[in-house]
C-alpha cells in the first residue's frame, strides 16, 4: 500500500493568546506549508481537528472558513471531532485519504481557542465528553474521574503521592526548554504535592491547563513528497490505531488500565510490524499526571504497576531509554484540546528529523509514537512514525 | 430500597442503569433481562472533589460502588463525614428523589477507621 509521509510541520505558541481561532489555525498551517515547500502546491483536502469551536468561540463552519482564508479553495474541507483526540483523528483521516488514493496532498490543522470564555463555561463544555447520565448528573468532572482512577491505582500498586508528583515535575522541566510551551518554568516536587486539591488525591499541578493554540502537519503521498522535493526530510507514517472504551468509567472492567489505549496501540504496532521496545521517543496524553503512568503501561512500554520505576530511574527523561513527553506533555506544553494530537505528531516529527528544541533532542530516534485521548480515557488514537 | 439493573443473557454481566443492548456483547446477544436488586456492594474507589461544576457544593464526595451482582455505579456520598470511606469497604446504593444514585456505608461497616 501507498507509503504516506509527513512532509512539513507547524505550530503556534500554546497558552492564553490574543489571536482568534482563525488566526491561530492560519499561522500554524502557513508554517507547515512553508516547511513542506508547498506554497504553490495544490491541496486536495484541508482537515481540521477541533473539539468544539462553535461553543468555545462562536465560530462555526471552521474547515470551510480556514480553507478560504488560506487561499486553498477548491480543496475539500472537513472538520473532524472526537473530543480532545480530534487532531489525531483529523490526521488519521488524512492518512486514509492518501493511502486510498483519494488524495495526494492534505493539510491537517488541529486548533482550539479556549480562553475567550470564562473558566466555568469552558469546564461545562469540556464536561460534555463524560457521561451525562452516570457522571455529570452527579457533579462528576474529568478531574474527579481521574481521581477515582488515581486512588485505585495508588491502592493497588502502592504508588505514593510524591511518586506521582514526579510526572508534573518532569513535564515542567521539559516545558521550560520548549519555546512554544504554555508553562516554561520548572516546579518543585513539594509544590505539586502541596498545591490546591482539585479532586483528592489530585492537585492543581496534576491537571493539564486549558490553552489556546494550533498545530499543523502536511500529509503527502510518496509522489507528492517527491514533487515537493521533500523526500529526504520527510517522516514516514508507519501506523495509525484508533479505539474506544465504554463511555462511563463505571462500565469499564478495570480502573487502572484504559482498554482503548491497549486496543489502539495493539492495532498500531501490528500495522507498523513493531513492538513497544522498538519505540525511541513518545508523546503520551497526560491530561492528568496519573494517565502518563497508565498510558506507558497500556502502550506496552512497561508491565502494569511498574511505570513509576522507569520514571524514578530517569528512563523517561530526555537522556533515558524511552523519553516520554519530551516537549512538556499536555501539562506544560499546554492543552488546546483539538490541537494537542497534531502538536504531538509535529513534536515527534521534529525529533525524528533531529530538529527538536535545544536540550530536548533525543539521540537519533528511529521510531516514535504518539497517543492522544478523546474523552475521559476514551476514543484513543495511537500513531507510529519512522525515518 | 432497590435499584434497577440489566443482565446479559449471553455474558451474564450486570449494567447500571439498565440497558437493552449489552454493551459488552452487542446486539447479537439479544435483549437483556431487567431486574431490581438490593444495591449492596463494596467501594471500588472514591474521591472528594473540591472543584465541582456550577450548581454543586464543594466538597463533593463521589463513590464508585461495585455491586454484589456485578457491575459498578458512581454514587453521590454524604460529605459531612468522609473518614469512613475506603476501598473495599461495604456500601449500599439507593436512588434519591432526583433520580441520582446515592452511597451510604452499611451499618456494620460504618465509621470503621481507615
Ligand atoms: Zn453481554
Amino acid at each position: 500500500m501507498e507509503q504516506v509521509y509527513v512532509t512539513g510541520v507547524g505550530m503556534t505558541k500554546f497558552g492564553t493568546l490574543d489571536e482568534t481561532i482563525t488566526e491561530l489555525a492560519k499561522s500554524a498551517a502557513l508554517e507547515a506549508i512553508r516547511d513542506s515547500n508547498a506554497l504553490d502546491a495544490k491541496f486536495d483536502y484541508v482537515l481540521v481537528g477541533s473539539q468544539n469551536p462553535d461553543e468555545f468561540t462562536g465560530v462555526g463552519h471552521l474547515s470551510t472558513l480556514i480553507t478560504d482564508h488560506l487561499g486553498l479553495v477548491p480543496a475539500g474541507a472537513t472538520r473532524v471531532e472526537t473530543g480532545p483526540s480530534a487532531g489525531s483523528s483529523a490526521f488519521e483521516e488524512a492518512v486514509a485519504l492518501v493511502k486510498s488514493g483519494l488524495a495526494q496532498l492534505v493539510l491537517v490543522i488541529g486548533v482550539e481557542k479556549m480562553s475567550g470564555i470564562d473558566r466555568g463555561a469552558a469546564s461545562k463544555i469540556l464536561a460534555k465528553m463524560i457521561s451525562i447520565d452516570s457522571e455529570a448528573k452527579l457533579g462528576g468532572t474529568p478531574a474527579a474521574l481521574a481521581a477515582l482512577v488515581a486512588r485505585r491505582y495508588m491502592h493497588d500498586y502502592g504508588l505514593s503521592r510524591d511518586d506521582l508528583s514526579l510526572i508534573p515535575v518532569k513535564a515542567h522541566k521539559n516545558g521550560a526548554k520548549n519555546p512554544l510551551a504554555h508553562f516554561r518554568e520548572e516546579i518543585a516536587l513539594e509544590k505539586v504535592s502541596a498545591s490546591k486539591m482539585v479532586a483528592d488525591p489530585l492537585t492543581l499541578y496534576d491537571c493539564s491547563p486549558t490553552s489556546d493554540g494550533a498545530a499543523s502537519v502536511i500529509v503527502a503521498s510518496s509522489k507528492a513528497a517527491k514533487t515537493l522535493g521533500r523526500t529526504d526530510d520527510s517522516v514516514k507514517v508507519l501506523a495509525v490505531g484508533h479505539a474506544t472504551d465504554y463511555h462511563a468509567v463505571q462500565h469499564r472492567p478495570c480502573l487502572t488500565s484504559l482498554n482503548a489505549t491497549v486496543s489502539a496501540a495493539g492495532k498500531a504496532f501490528k500495522m507498523a510490524r513493531l513492538r513497544p521496545e522498538d519505540i525511541d521517543v513518545c508523546e503520551l496524553h497526560d491530561a492528568f499526571s496519573i494517565l502518563e503512568l497508565i498510558d506507558m503501561e497500556d502502550v506496552g512500554l512497561v508491565k502494569p504497576g511498574h511505570a513509576i520505576d522507569l520514571v524514578k530511574q530517569g528512563e523517561t527523561a530526555i537522556g533515558g531509554r524511552i523519553p516520554v513527553n519530551t516537549t512538556g506533555g499536555l501539562k506544560a506544553r499546554g492543552h488546546p484540546t483539538g490541537a494537542t494530537g497534531v502538536a504531538q505528531i509535529r513534536d515527534v516529527a521534529l525529533q525524528i528529523r533531529g530538529k527538536a528544541p535545544a536540550g530536548l533532542q533525543v539521540k537519533s530516534p528511529e521510531f516514535a509514537l504518539t497517543h492522544n485521548i478523546g474523552g475521559f480515557g476514551n476514543n484513543m488514537v495511537v500513531c507510529i512514525f519512522g525515518r | 430500597m432497590t435499584i434497577d439493573i440489566s443482565k446479559c443473557k449471553r455474558c451474564g454481566r450486570a449494567v447500571v442503569p439498565p440497558r437493552d443492548i449489552c454493551p459488552y456483547c452487542g446486539p447479537g446477544a439479544g435483549e437483556t433481562i431487567h431486574l431490581a436488586v438490593a444495591g449492596e456492594g463494596k467501594v471500588a474507589s472514591y474521591t472528594v472533589s473540591y472543584m465541582p461544576p456550577e450548581g454543586f457544593n464543594s466538597p463533593l464526595l463521589l463513590v464508585l460502588v461495585e455491586l454484589s451482582e456485578g457491575g459498578m455505579v458512581l454514587c453521590l456520598g454524604d460529605t459531612e463525614d468522609t473518614s469512613h470511606v475506603r476501598i473495599g469497604g461495604a456500601a449500599s446504593v439507593y436512588v434519591d428523589r432526583e433520580g441520582r444514585y446515592r452511597y451510604t456505608p452499611q451499618a456494620s461497616e460504618g465509621h470503621r477507621p481507615e
